[in-house]
């Protein structure tokens, strides 16, 4: 840079501050200006007045110390941004709203139909941009609207920029992320002592150019349980810590330790596992089980341990079926794209949810190994990057044949046995519970229900009579004929009137009065107005006999002309019958099958209570059939004939096909290498783990560094557009890109080369000073605390207590579910059969996840719906977390547990206590928590020495002692440090 | 763009200074507050004064039959085993009727008109009838999806989508919850689960904290609410305490305010522990009130092939009860649940089961809170995901005619109470019952209207994720202004 252009710099420098403290005044002002006119607008009937949620919160006074660029170039490329991020949805040549173009120089300085110049290089106040995206007035302030206004920090880049001459980029302006990684040195600094990778300087630049020092290095014990949180998901032994205190050169041989653990793949796959959403059933209404799902995370987990490169790993998943050297491994490997949801429920709509799961696919690539919401582009072009909703199509054509499809693993003999001789005894049971249906059945025939016209005097021949009503509404009907069993009376009205209506029925036999229930109208199907009917159930089944006749009177409002009575036997009126039960009546009793029987039966359930229990045995045993033991692995497999072609779908809508679409990759990133004669999902898969690919790489980098740093130096992991966050350490993160890539593209080495940086063995203590400078810590200024993810709550606790199964891979399990979960799904059809034995105590991870009823630990502590790719786990604070803590039997049994490893270890309670700290949280208990903690030891020892019953009760014996341990210790598995990654 | 963290001591100092709610309600702003906000459950004042400060939103999942219950139809009686002019079914899809046979199906049910407004409902309604002043039946609703599932989620949540929050945890996001002691988004099941499951009430992109919270119809309500068995509660009491002096040492050492927030929601968990079973427990009510409510009914007997759920009277009927009392302290949306209403055969007996289930408890509710002058700041909404066919259902080998397919294009919500006209019908459908043909109400206005009685602009509450402002109205939305008393 030329000393002139230093001067116009500097000057512009004091400008925008100038310019940046009257604007925050500004806002202030507004702020307390508008107070008043919410209130009112709170009193005013309509409350319709505008209040004032669009101005910058109050936080923005306290924004971070000034960062601005150190270049013409970096200013012009940051006012590119702000304008594309915001201005040029509106103002670029294809939409020029007002007549205004920002997307050139040349335009932006000529204005638009205000007439007014949008930029007036070096007059930040004459110029209208400016103006615009300042004003209180919301009838002119920029963006309009809802939009989400400029802050106090863009404006002032903008400022700057324009009190500089307002100089367009001169190197390409393409959005940062699309453009391959630039190498640039690291930066010099002047603490040079502190470093330990190249990458600390990165960090440190920026910290000393914001006038920070990175906080000291933490602890050992902080240093031991953040690594062994971070790389394995569990807490260090002490004996690991204790190494680390006394050789700090232990570090490095304890990272490649963890590194080696077989549980490093536990929790790294867990991160894929969140991507990809897998879960271990369909979703949608029916959320069928998925049992051979777990396959998938077991090849992600034997990936992960043997570090296989990130970009064969990725070839393999997208396109594992259609390499060259393809096994069945590499087959399985494209699980990753059956985590897709599936649609059962009845009735659907096939076509749609296939395209469906296609697009999800889609979704899923761009989310997930792009970084980009290319998903926005389904419905229309993408608002913001440029994505077409033709190239989202495009990208569809990858996923469009293939089909989902299965690999067929070998099943073990033994298992093969056992499961031919299991399905045959489900045959011959199957056999018998059939022959006691057709037992209930037969005992349920003479009740089946029948309908006879009954014969009263002056009936034609279909039962219908015309009988006189009486001057009391009565009409009194006296039956000479009736069959052997009457069960109740139904009534029918024909072309009654509309003000007709039924009222009653009385039934004697001489003078003897029969009882009489009112039954809810049932028959469906006749639904004529002029068309009435009645029924009533006797109390008591009326046999034929020598009784005297059978008088009935029914009571109505109404002139009746026509109706006829009839008696039912059985439990109701028959509905009408479908053509196949028809067939089957009409079938003789003797020449029926078993097949017709069962039909019927489960037809004439609906009549009788043996009936229908006896077919839900039958169901029962049917869905208890044995598994066939040849696992069958969700994959895709490409389709070779009958191959569809793909249409862009107008808003999405799978029924609005419109024209055709070549697979091919967005053209905004490098070219797609076509191997063949036409684009495979090969091709894809090669294309995205391409060095030259700009994303792949840096999503990979952004990702791991997320994992151990609590935020991304991309904190929009899923979103590199220009809507997404920028780079924190925008040279960093492409020096980390370029550096894994050309090492080779091993996940291992990138994990060890930061955790073993200076900047990642910073204490996470808050400094009050500094926080007030950089408060979301995006200059790294320290380490982070994050709560642990939702499986480590639980698999800490099941560690510390000695509880935790240490097996690795395998099926998904079924801890102790509570009530009421399970039946919130559809229909109540799901049973969680709790296992038994260790499995009861396996990591979380393999937690069997039933998308619509999760189990509430993972639920509750954020753990992904799997319904979306999550790229970013939320991490709330609830007090329904701290009751599972606290309170669920699952953690009450941790305590017990743990209370009996430490109970032993040492004679004084003293030297108890600090093994259970160093258990689980890898320190010494101060002397203040030592006294806190041994008091309450004391009042619960006390406690459940004169409560038996109690100590019985929670820890199953009288050793009240245990008691005692156990209700103190549960503070432990509760305290923040537990819970939270240091 | 960042806001200054706010906890709720700060929210009763400057409360207290009476500038409090103006300040708070400027903090609402478009992106809203961030994640990591120290109390997320704090009161926030709305964008406009609101009508009604909670919401009962009662989903009727699987599709309530509306010319059973709402919308009487004599022509289609009239036209009863008709067939269907075909240029109603170009271009209409069902899940299971088949076109080419399918005849127009009248409702048997009688419709009575009740009260001073003179409200036609069915003879399956006659409890509902009886509070006919206090409701505003929309006869006009339509939506987009025609499977349970993805209906469901649009009722919910404002779009066919998964990773959305539900309303209810719109709600609570942006308004907080009044009852520091109770979760602030409630969800009552009864029946035999949704199609949707869990997926109906999360909180999508928004932290989990305003997700719904389950109560349980068996054992203890509240997931852990209850001290473990063999802890007294003086034991409990005084593992809270040490545990909050340690938490509360460590922050002296760390500094970090996520702790003061844990510490925070540890003393929520030992009032919830206190005041929930309070709140929860029905069964102290009057003997009259439970009467009333009818929680103590048992089902009725019916013979359906179909698994309904167990105890479907009591639940139903004590959910309704348990949301007056959620409501009454300051809970900000109870959200009942209730499945299923699919009838696609076996309809009658199965819809005269149902209404008899949903009829005397909703009436009670609507009563008890307007005796208890609650009705005007409680909105209670009744909607199902679609309605149902005015054709029979023909499904093959099934018997024809006893039931309806799924209806899309006209459905009936009902609203009552939080600042709605009662006693009051809206829209129209038409002489069949098939389509909209007066002032068509889409989910996203019902949920607009919903957000706006509760003091909420559907634009102006939005949260940035995945590079765009969401809202609960995705890109729809009218407030329903006639609707408003």
């Amino acid at each position: 840079m030329d000393a002139a252009a230093e001067g116009r710099l500097g000057a512009a420098r004091v400008a925008g501050l100038v310019a940046r403290v009257l604007f925050v005044t500004g806002v202030w002002l507004a702020l307390n200006a508008a107070a008043p006119a919410h209130v009112a607008a709170m009193s005013n009937e309509d409350g319709e007045a505008a209040t004032l949620a669009a101005a910058a919160p109050p936080a923005a006074a306290t924004a971070p110390e000034d960062l601005a660029p150190t270049d013409v170039e970096a200013l012009a490329r940051e006012a590119q941004q702000i304008l594309r991020a915001s201005c040029l949805e509106c103002h670029d040549a294809r939409k020029a709203r007002a007549d205004l173009r920002l997307d050139d120089r040349e335009h932006a300085l000529a204005g638009g139909d205000s007439g007014l110049p949008a930029i007036v290089p070096g007059e930040p106040t004459l110029s209208e941009l400016i103006q615009r995206v300042t004003t209180q007035d919301l009838l002119d302030r920029m963006p309009p609207d809802d939009r989400v206004p400029l802050d106090a920090e863009q404006v002032a880049q903008l400022e700057r920029w324009i009190q500089a001459g307002a100089p367009w980029p001169t190197q390409d302006t393409q959005h940062w992320a699309f453009r391959a990684p630039r190498a640039t040195p690291a930066p010099t600094v002047q603490n040079v002592a502190w470093l330990r990778d190249p990458l600390d300087a990165y960090v440190l630049a920026e910290l000393e150019a914001a006038g920070l020092q990175p906080n000291p290095e933490a602890d050992a014990a902080t240093l031991a349980r953040r690594l062994s949180l971070d790389l394995v998901g569990l807490p260090p032994a002490p004996a690991d810590v204790d190494a680390l205190a006394a050789d700090p050169g232990f570090y490095d041989i304890y990272v490649d330790r963890l590194l080696a653990s077989p549980h490093f793949a536990e929790r790294w796959a867990r991160h894929w596992l969140d991507k990809a959403g897998y879960a271990d059933s369909d979703g949608y209404e029916n959320d069928k089980a998925r049992p051979e799902a777990y396959h998938w995370r077991d090849w992600v987990l034997q990936s992960m341990q043997r570090d296989q490169p990130y970009d064969e790993f990725l070839r393999e998943q997208i396109a594992g079926d259609l390499l060259p050297d393809a096994n069945a491994g590499t087959r399985i490997a494209t699980g990753f794209f059956r985590q897709t949801l599936t649609n059962t429920e009845a009735g659907v709509d096939k076509e749609e949810f296939r395209l469906e799961a296609v697009m999800q696919r889609v979704d899923l690539t761009g989310t997930a190994l792009l970084g980009l919401t290319v998903n926005c582009a389904r419905c229309h072009d993408h608002k913001y990057d440029p994505i077409s909703a033709n190239e989202y199509y495009a990208l569809a054509a990858f996923f469009d044949n293939a089909d989902e499809s299965v690999v067929e693993l070998p099943a073990k003999a033994e298992e093969l046995a056992e499961y031919k001789a299991a399905l045959a005894v489900q045959r011959s049971e199957l056999g018998s519970l059939r022959e006691e249906l057709g037992r209930a059945y037969e005992r349920f025939l003479p009740t089946r229900p029948r309908v006879h016209p009954l014969l009263v005097d002056g009936a034609n021949a279909q039962g219908r009579v015309n009988a006189p009503v009486d001057s009391d509404g009565q009409i009194t009907l006296v039956v000479t004929q009736r069959p052997e069993r009457c069960d109740g009376f139904a009534v029918e009205l024909f072309d009654a009137p509309s003000e007709v209506e039924v009222i009653g029925l009385s039934a004697r036999v001489g003078s003897r009065v029969l009882e009489l229930e009112a039954l809810p109208v049932v028959d469906a199907g006749i639904t004529s107005t002029s068309y009435r009917h009645a029924s009533w159930r006797l109390a008591e089944t009326l046999l034929a006999g020598a009784d005297a006749p059978l008088t009935l009177t029914l009571s109505v409002r109404g002139p009746v002309n026509d109706l006829r009575v009839s008696a039912f036997t059985g439990a109701a009126l028959d509905a009408e019958l479908p053509a196949r039960i028809r067939k089957i009546l009409a079938t003789p009793l003797d020449a029926r099958n078993a097949a017709q029987t069962t039909t019927l039966a489960v037809h004439d359930a609906q009549f009788d209570d043996d009936l229908l229990s006896a077919i839900k045995a039958l169901k029962h045993h049917r869905r208890s059939a044995p598994e066939n033991p040849v696992p069958s692995v969700p994959v895709l497999a490409e389709r070779r004939v009958d191959r569809r072609v793909t249409r862009l779908l107008e808003r999405g809508d799978h029924l609005r096909a419109g024209e055709t679409v070549s697979a091919d990759t967005p053209a905004v990133l490098p070219a797609l290498t076509v191997s063949g004669e036409r684009p495979t999902r090969l091709d894809l898969a090669r294309w995205l783990a391409a060095p030259e690919h700009p994303l792949t790489a840096r999503v990979f980098v952004n990702d791991v560094w997320q994992q151990l740093f609590g935020e991304g130096l991309v904190r929009t992991p899923g979103d590199f557009g220009t809507r997404g966050a920028p780079p924190t350490h925008p040279a960093l993160l492409d020096q980390l890109a370029i550096d894994t890539r050309d090492s080779g593209w091993s996940r291992k080495a990138l994990i060890r080369r930061l955790v073993r940086s200076a900047t990642y063995r910073q204490a996470s203590t808050h400094r009050p000073a500094v926080e007030r400078v950089d408060p979301e810590n995006k200059l790294l200024h320290r380490q982070s605390r994050t709560r642990v993810d939702a499986e480590l709550v639980r698999d800490q606790a099941l560690a510390v207590s000695g509880l935790l199964s240490e097996t690795v891979g395998g099926p998904s399990v079924f801890p102790p579910l509570p009530d009421g979960v399970a039946d919130k799904s559809y229909a109540n059809l799901f049973r969680w059969s709790t296992s038994e034995g260790e499995d009861r105590y396996r990591r979380g991870l393999y937690t069997f996840f039933k998308r619509t009823a999760p189990h509430p630990h993972l639920e509750q502590f954020d753990a992904p719906t799997s319904l979306t790719s999550c790229v970013r786990r939320g991490r709330s604070n609830t007090p329904l977390q701290a009751l599972i803590t606290l309170n669920d039997p699952l953690f009450v049994e941790a305590a017990a547990h743990l209370a009996a490893r430490v109970m032993p270890s040492a004679d004084t309670d003293d030297a108890r206590l600090t093994e259970a700290f160093r258990l689980c949280i890898a320190r010494e208990p101060t002397r203040v928590e030592s006294t806190e903690l041994l008091a309450l030891l004391d009042e619960a020892r006390s406690w459940y020495l004169e409560h038996p019953n109690h100590t019985a009760v929670l820890v199953g014996s009288d050793d009240s002692e245990h008691a005692a341990w156990t209700t103190t210790l549960r503070v432990l598995l509760n305290l923040d440090e537990f819970l939270v990654r240091p | 763009m960042t806001r200054a963290p706010l906890d709720r001591r700060d929210f009763l100092t400057s409360a207290a200074s009476g500038l409090g709610l103006a300040a708070l309600g400027s903090l609402l702003s478009p992106t809203a507050f961030a994640e990591g906000t120290r109390d997320p459950l704090a009161v926030r004042a709305p964008h406009h004064k609101p009508r009604a400060k909670s919401c009962i939103f009662i989903l009727m999942a699987g599709g309530m039959s509306q010319m059973d219950l709402f919308d009487p139809k004599p022509e289609l009686a009239a036209r009863d085993g008709q067939q269907l002019p075909a240029s109603l079914l170009d271009d209409v899809r069902f899940a299971f009727v088949q076109k080419d046979t399918a005849t127009l199906k009248g409702s048997p049910r009688r419709f009575l008109r009740h009260g001073q407004s003179g409200l036609e409902l069915s003879d399956l309604l006659p409890k509902l009838g009886s509070v006919a002043d206090e409701l505003l039946l929309v006869r006009s609703m339509h939506t987009d999806e025609f499977n349970h599932h993805p209906a469901q989620l649009l009722m919910q949540c404002g779009r066919s989508a998964f990773g959305l929050p539900s309303a209810g945890s719109w709600l609570l996001y942006a308004l907080g919850n009044e009852n520091q002691n109770l979760p602030g988004y409630v969800v009552l099941n009864s029946g035999r689960g949704s199609s949707g499951g869990s997926t109906l009430w999360k909180s999508g992109f928004l932290p989990s904290s305003y997700a719904g919270v389950p109560l349980r119809n068996t054992g203890e309500a509240v997931l852990d609410l209850a001290t473990p068995r063999g802890v007294p509660a003086s034991l409990q009491r005084r593992s809270f305490d040490v545990r909050g002096k340690l938490d509360r040492a460590q922050f002296e050492r760390v500094r970090d305010p996520e702790i003061e927030s844990r510490i925070a929601n540890y003393e929520l968990a030992a009032r919830m522990q206190l005041s929930a079973p309070e709140a929860l427990d029905w069964a102290s009510e009057p003997s009259a009130v439970k009467a009333a409510y009818g929680v103590n009914r048992k089902d009725p007997p019916l013979r359906a092939d179909r698994d309904g759920g167990p105890d479907q009277y009591r639940n139903f009927a004590r959910n309704c009860l348990l949301a007056r009392r959620l409501v009454e302290r300051g809970v900000r949306c109870v959200n009942l649940i209730h499945a299923s209403w699919d009838h696609h055969s076996n309809l009658e007996p199965e819809l005269a089961f149902n209404a008899r289930m949903a009829d005397q408890p909703i009436a009670a509710l609507i009563r008890d809170l307007r005796e208890r002058d609650l009705l005007d700041e409680t909105l209670i909404v009744i909607a199902s995901e679609f309605g149902r066919t005015p054709l029979g259902e023909n499904r093959k080998d099934e018997p024809a005619n006893t039931g309806r397919d799924h209806h899309p294009f006209a459905f009936t919500s009902v609203l009552a109470g939080g600042g709605c006209k009662p006693g009051m019908v809206f829209g129209e459908t038409d002489e069949l019952g098939w389509n909209v043909v007066r002032d068509p109400v889409h989910v996203n206005d019902l949920h607009a209207t919903v957000l706006h009685l509760m003091g909420l602009d559907h634009l102006r509450l939005t949260h940035r994720f995945d590079g765009r402002d969401f809202r609960l109205t995705d890109v729809g939305g009218r407030v329903m202004h006639e609707w408003i008393a």
